[in-house]
C-alpha cells in the first residue's frame, strides 16, 4: 500500500495562500451568447440541424412511425443495436427494423458482457436526454457506454421536448443531478485533425450521426 | 495647446527626420510644439531585458526632463502643467513604456509615486493624440502611393491603438491603404530580443516581407521606427527595395 | 531534476534550420488562429473570459476547500483518490493499481500531466503495454518522440512522414491520405481498445461541487479508455478543480474555441464514478491521481494566475516565435508562451533561463488566453528575478553603462555622435554581428534631432 501525500499537499496549499486575498465570485445569470434564439421548436430545430451539419451529420423532423423506419433502414445496411428505451418509446418504429435487420437489445446483454460482441454493429439506436441547438450536441444519460461509442452510425430519436436552445438550459440544477455514473455530450461525428489540420471524421467513434425528431 | 514632444533615442539619433516629420504635422494642426531637451531613453531596453533597477533610474531621468528644462531656443525655464499640457511621442512602443510601466515601476518611490501617475496619463502616442485630443477631421493631405500598414504589437495591444492610424491615412487623398494578411502578428523586433535570437527575430520579418510583399504595396507604413529598422533592414539584405516609413513622414510629405 | 529546456539556445538553432517543420507548424497554427477567431463570433469573448478568469481565481483561492469538496464528493461517488507531490510517486501508484489487476495492455488518453511523469514510459519500462490512443500522440510514441504541442502533438509532422513511419511501424501500405493513415491507426487501435484491462485519463475539469470529472475530446478514444476498461485512472493537476457544475457553461463555451475553433467538442464525459450497479458497462474502480509537481509553490505569488491554465493552446497557435522553431525547441513538456512560463515556474529558473526572454513580447497570447492569465507580463516579470539573481555578467555591465549614459544628456549626445561617426567605419557592423549577420543597419544621419532643433532650422 502505497502511502499518498494528501496532507503534505494540503500543508504547502495552505501555506502558499496564507495571508492571500481569498476570492468568492458572485456569477452573474447573463448568458455568453450575442443573440438568443426563440422559443419555438422551429426556429431551435433549424438551429440544431445547421450546426449539426456543419459536423457533418445530419438531423430531420418526421412525422409518422413509418417515415423513421424507412429512414434508419435506408441508412442501416448492417446489424444495429438497439437501446431499450428506444424500443419501449417508438415501439412501432422498431418492430420494422426487427422484421429486415439483425439487431440486438441492450437486453441481450448481461452485466460484463463481452465487449468484442458489441464492436460489430453498424448502427446504433438510442434516445437521448436532451439535444442543444447552439452546438448540435446530443446529451445521453444512464446508457451502456460501448455500443454507441463502437458503431459505424449513431441514430438518435428524439421528441421535439427533448430540445434546448443552448449549454445555458444543460448546465443546469435539472442535469447537474443526472442518472448513473456519467453523462456524455455527442457534437457530431468522432473527428480528428491530428494529421496535418485535415479533418477526418470516424476515427474512433460513429463516423455517421443522425437525429430523427419525431413529430406526431 | 502645448505639446512636450517625445523623442525616442534611437529616432533622435538614427531618425531624425521622423521627429521632423512630427514636428511638422504637429504644428500644422495648430499646436505649440516645445523639445524638453534634457530627454534621452525611456528605459524600454533595459526593462524589457529584466534590469528594472535600471529602467527606474532612467524613468526617474526622464520624468524630470519632462516636468522643467530650459529652452533651447531662448532658455526660458519651461514647466509641464499636468492639467494642460500634453506629451506626444512617435512610437507606441516607447509611449506604452512610460504611460503604462512607469507608474508600476515607479510606484515604490515616494517622490515619484503621484507625478508619475499623473504624467503618465498626460503622455499619447502620436496617431492616438490627433484622433482622441485634436480631432482628426482637422487633419487632411495629398499623396500618391499604395501602403500597407504595420501594427506595432506595442500600439495595437498595450496601448488599443487600431484604427486610428487606418483613419488618419484615409484622409490622405490619393493614397490607398492595402491591408496586410496577418497584420496583427508581430515583425519580430521586440527590443533586444532581436539580436539574443535572431534566427527567430529574422525568421519573423521573413514572414512579415512575404505578407508585405503580396500586398503590393510599395511603402509599408507603421508607427513604430523599431518595427520598421528591423523590416527595411532584413528587406535590404534580401535585395527588396521597398520603402519603410513612419506614418509622420507620410503625414509630413501629403502636406507639403 | 535536469531538464532540456537548459539548453534552449542550441535546441532552437537546430529547429529553426528544418523549414519542413518550420511550414507543417505555419500551416496548421495560423489555420487554428483563423478558425479561433471565427468560432468566437456568436458569443461574448471578453465576457466569457472574465467569467472563466474569476472562477479560477475563485478555485485557485480557496484550493485546498475545493479539492477537499472533490475529494468528498469523488470518494462519495465510489472513486478513489490519491495525493502525490511527486511524478515517481504518481507512477507507482499507477503501476501498483495494474500489478492488482492483473492488467497486460492498457489504453491510454491524451493528458499532458502524465507526460510531466513520464508515465507511459515507466509502464513500458515495468512490462505493460502501454498505448496512447490519441491520434496523434500515436504517431509521437510510434516515432519514440516526445509531442510537441499541448492539443495537436504531432504538428510537426507532415502526411508524408507519417505515411512512412506507418509503413515501417505497423506495415502499412505508403499512402499519404491523412483519412487512410487515420484508418489504419483505427485498426490497431480498436484491437487495443478490446483487448484492454485498464484505461488511463487526464481530466479537463475537476468539478467539486458533484465530485465529476470532466474529459473533452473530438476522436472517441477518451471515452472508450474510460468506457471499455476495468479500471480506469484519471491522472490531474491539483489545479483543475473547478466549483460548480453551472461553470461548465463557461468553460465549455471557451476550450474548444480557443484550441480548435469549435464550438464545442465532439465528445465531452462527465464522469461521476464507477459503473452503477444496475448498468452492464463501465469501469468497476475509477482512481483520481492528483499530483503537485511544482504547483503549490505557485500559491500566493504573483505567478498564481498561470494555475488558471486549462491547457488550450490558443498562445501556441497565435505565437509567432513557437511557429518557428516548433515545440521541440523548447525542451520541456509544455512548450510555447505558457511553457516558457510553466517551465521556470514549476522546475526553476535554472532549468529555463533563456525561456522568459525567448519572446518578443508581442502580447498576442495575452490576448488570445480564454482564463485571463497575464502570460507576456509574467515573461517580463521572469526575466527581471533572473538577471538579479545573477551577480555579475557582461550584459548587466552595458545596462549598467546604458543607464549611466542616459542619465546625461551630455553624454548622451556625445555616445550618439561617436556611433553615428562609427557607423562611417565598418567597425560597428561587426560590433552588432547579432543584428548584421542577417540584417543590414539602417543609414545613419550625420546629425541628431535634438542637434537639429537647437540649431532653429526647425523653425
Amino acid at each position: 500500500m502505497i502511502q499518498d501525500d494528501r496532507e503534505k499537499i494540503f500543508g504547502k496549499i495552505r501555506s502558499g495562500l496564507r495571508g492571500y486575498q481569498k476570492f468568492t465570485f458572485d456569477r452573474s445569470s447573463k448568458s455568453p451568447l450575442k443573440t438568443t434564439l426563440a422559443k419555438n421548436f422551429g426556429t431551435q430545430f433549424e438551429k440544431f440541424k445547421k450546426e449539426l451539419a456543419i459536423l457533418g451529420g445530419e438531423a430531420v423532423v418526421l412525422n409518422g412511425h413509418s417515415s423513421i423506419s424507412q429512414f434508419l433502414l435506408s441508412h442501416i445496411q448492417g446489424s444495429a443495436f438497439i437501446y431499450d428505451e428506444t424500443e419501449s418509446q417508438f415501439e412501432a418504429v422498431i418492430s420494422k427494423i426487427k422484421k429486415s435487420r439483425e439487431v440486438k437489445f441492450s437486453s441481450d446483454f448481461e452485466n460484463n458482457y463481452d465487449k468484442r460482441e458489441v464492436a460489430i454493429f453498424d448502427a446504433a439506436i438510442s434516445t437521448c436526454a436532451t439535444c442543444s441547438a447552439e452546438t448540435g450536441t446530443i446529451v445521453i444519460e444512464n446508457q451502456m457506454r460501448l455500443p454507441a461509442a463502437l458503431a459505424t452510425k449513431l441514430f438518435i430519436i428524439a421528441e421535439p421536448g427533448d430540445l434546448i436552445p443552448s449549454l445555458d438550459e444543460l448546465f443546469t440544477d435539472e442535469f447537474r443531478n443526472f442518472k448513473g455514473s456519467n453523462l456524455f455530450l455527442i457534437t457530431g461525428p468522432s473527428r480528428t485533425a491530428d494529421i496535418e489540420k485535415e479533418l477526418v471524421t470516424g476515427v474512433h467513434g460513429p463516423k455517421e450521426v443522425y437525429v430523427i425528431f419525431f413529430q406526431p | 495647446m502645448r505639446i512636450f514632444l517625445f523623442v525616442p533615442c534611437f529616432i533622435d539619433q538614427l531618425f531624425p527626420n521622423v521627429a521632423v516629420s512630427t514636428l511638422k504635422v504637429l504644428r500644422h494642426l495648430g499646436c505649440d510644439v516645445v523639445f524638453p531637451a534634457n530627454q534621452t531613453c525611456c528605459g524600454q531596453p533595459a526593462y524589457n531585458s529584466g534590469y528594472a533597477d535600471e529602467a527606474r533610474l532612467m524613468a526617474m531621468h526622464e520624468v524630470n526632463a519632462f516636468l522643467k528644462f530650459n529652452s533651447a531656443v531662448d532658455n526660458k525655464t519651461i514647466e509641464f502643467d499636468l492639467k494642460n499640457d500634453y506629451v506626444v511621442g512617435p512610437s507606441g512602443s516607447c509611449v506604452a513604456m512610460i504611460r503604462n510601466f512607469y507608474p508600476q515601476l515607479l510606484s515604490d518611490d515616494s517622490r515619484f509615486n503621484e507625478i508619475s501617475q499623473k504624467f503618465s496619463s498626460r503622455v499619447f502616442e502620436f496617431t492616438e493624440f490627433i484622433d482622441k485630443v485634436i480631432g482628426i477631421e482637422k487633419f487632411s493631405g495629398k499623396l500618391n502611393a499604395l501602403v500597407s500598414y504595420h501594427d506595432s504589437c506595442h500600439a495595437l495591444r498595450e496601448l488599443g491603438i487600431k484604427q486610428e492610424p487606418r483613419d488618419i491615412l484615409k484622409r490622405i487623398n490619393g493614397l490607398r491603404l492595402v491591408e496586410l494578411p496577418y497584420n496583427e502578428v508581430c515583425c519580430g523586433f521586440g527590443g533586444t530580443f532581436s539580436v539574443k535570437f535572431p534566427e527567430i527575430s529574422t525568421a519573423m520579418a521573413n514572414e512579415k516581407l512575404k505578407n508585405f510583399e503580396e500586398t503590393r504595396a510599395d511603402i509599408l507604413v507603421s508607427s513604430d521606427t523599431s518595427c520598421l529598422m528591423h523590416l527595411q533592414g532584413r528587406a535590404r539584405r534580401s535585395g527588396m527595395k521597398h520603402r519603410f516609413a513612419h506614418i509622420a513622414e507620410i503625414m509630413a510629405e501629403s502636406i507639403s | 531534476m535536469e531538464l532540456e529546456s537548459k539548453h534552449f539556445k542550441s535546441l532552437y538553432k537546430e529547429q529553426i534550420k528544418n523549414q519542413q517543420l518550420r511550414s507543417n507548424l505555419s500551416k496548421a497554427t495560423l489555420q487554428a488562429v483563423d478558425k479561433r477567431a471565427e468560432s468566437f463570433e456568436e458569443v461574448d469573448f471578453s465576457f466569457l473570459r472574465d467569467e472563466a478568469k474569476k472562477i479560477k481565481q475563485e478555485s485557485i483561492t480557496h484550493l485546498n476547500e475545493f479539492l477537499s469538496q472533490f475529494e468528498d464528493m469523488a470518494q462519495k461517488n465510489g472513486c478513489k483518490i490519491f495525493y502525490a507531490q511527486t511524478p515517481e510517486k504518481a507512477n507507482a501508484y499507477i503501476l501498483d493499481a495494474a500489478l492488482k489487476h492483473g492488467v497486460r495492455t492498457i489504453v491510454k488518453s491524451k493528458s499532458m500531466v502524465t507526460e510531466e511523469m513520464e508515465l507511459v514510459p515507466f509502464l513500458t519500462r515495468n512490462g505493460i503495454d502501454t498505448v496512447e490512443t490519441d491520434l496523434g500522440e500515436y504517431i509521437v510514441q510510434l516515432a519514440n518522440e516526445k509531442p510537441s504541442h499541448i492539443t495537436t502533438p504531432a504538428i510537426h509532422k507532415s502526411r508524408k512522414e507519417i505515411a512512412e513511419l506507418f509503413h515501417e511501424k505497423i506495415g502499412s501500405d505508403l499512402n499519404t491520405d491523412p483519412k487512410f493513415l487515420t484508418t489504419e491507426a483505427r485498426r490497431v487501435l480498436r484491437e487495443k481498445f478490446l483487448s484492454a484491462d485498464m484505461g488511463i485519463s487526464g481530466a479537463n475539469f475537476l468539478i467539486a461541487e458533484t465530485g465529476d470529472v470532466v474529459i473533452v475530446e473530438n476522436e472517441g478514444n477518451a471515452r472508450l479508455s474510460t468506457s471499455a476498461v476495468k479500471v480506469h485512472v484519471v491522472v490531474t493537476g491539483i489545479e483543475k478543480v473547478i466549483p460548480q457544475f453551472s461553470d461548465l457553461r463557461i468553460f465549455m463555451r471557451l476550450l474548444a474555441r480557443s484550441s480548435t475553433g469549435q464550438k464545442l467538442t465532439s465528445y465531452v464525459s462527465l464522469i461521476r464514478g464507477p459503473r452503477a450497479k444496475e448498468e452492464k458497462d463501465g469501469p468497476q474502480e475509477v482512481h483520481i491521481v492528483l499530483l503537485d509537481n511544482g504547483r503549490s509553490g505557485l500559491l500566493g505569488t504573483e505567478y498564481q494566475d498561470v494555475l488558471h491554465c486549462i491547457r488550450c493552446g490558443a498562445c501556441l497557435n497565435v505565437c509567432p516565435v513557437y511557429r518557428n522553431i516548433g515545440g521541440h525547441a523548447y525542451g520541456s513538456v509544455y512548450p510555447g508562451p505558457i511553457g516558457s512560463l510553466v517551465t521556470p515556474l514549476y522546475y526553476g529558473e535554472k532549468n529555463a533561463p533563456d525561456l522568459p526572454f525567448a519572446s518578443s513580447l508581442c502580447g498576442n497570447c495575452t490576448e488570445v488566453c480564454p482564463v485571463g492569465i497575464d502570460i507576456h507580463h509574467h515573461l517580463l516579470a521572469l526575466r527581471q528575478e533572473i538577471t538579479s539573481s545573477k551577480k555579475s555578467s557582461l550584459e548587466k555591465f552595458l545596462f549598467r553603462n546604458y543607464r549611466k549614459t542616459m542619465l546625461r544628456p551630455g553624454r548622451y549626445k556625445m555616445m550618439g555622435k561617436a556611433a553615428r561617426l562609427l557607423s562611417k567605419t565598418g567597425l560597428l557592423r561587426i560590433l552588432m554581428k547579432s543584428w548584421t549577420n542577417e540584417r543590414d543597419l539602417p543609414e545613419f544621419p550625420s546629425i541628431s534631432f535634438r542637434e537639429l532643433f537647437k540649431s532653429g532650422r526647425l523653425d
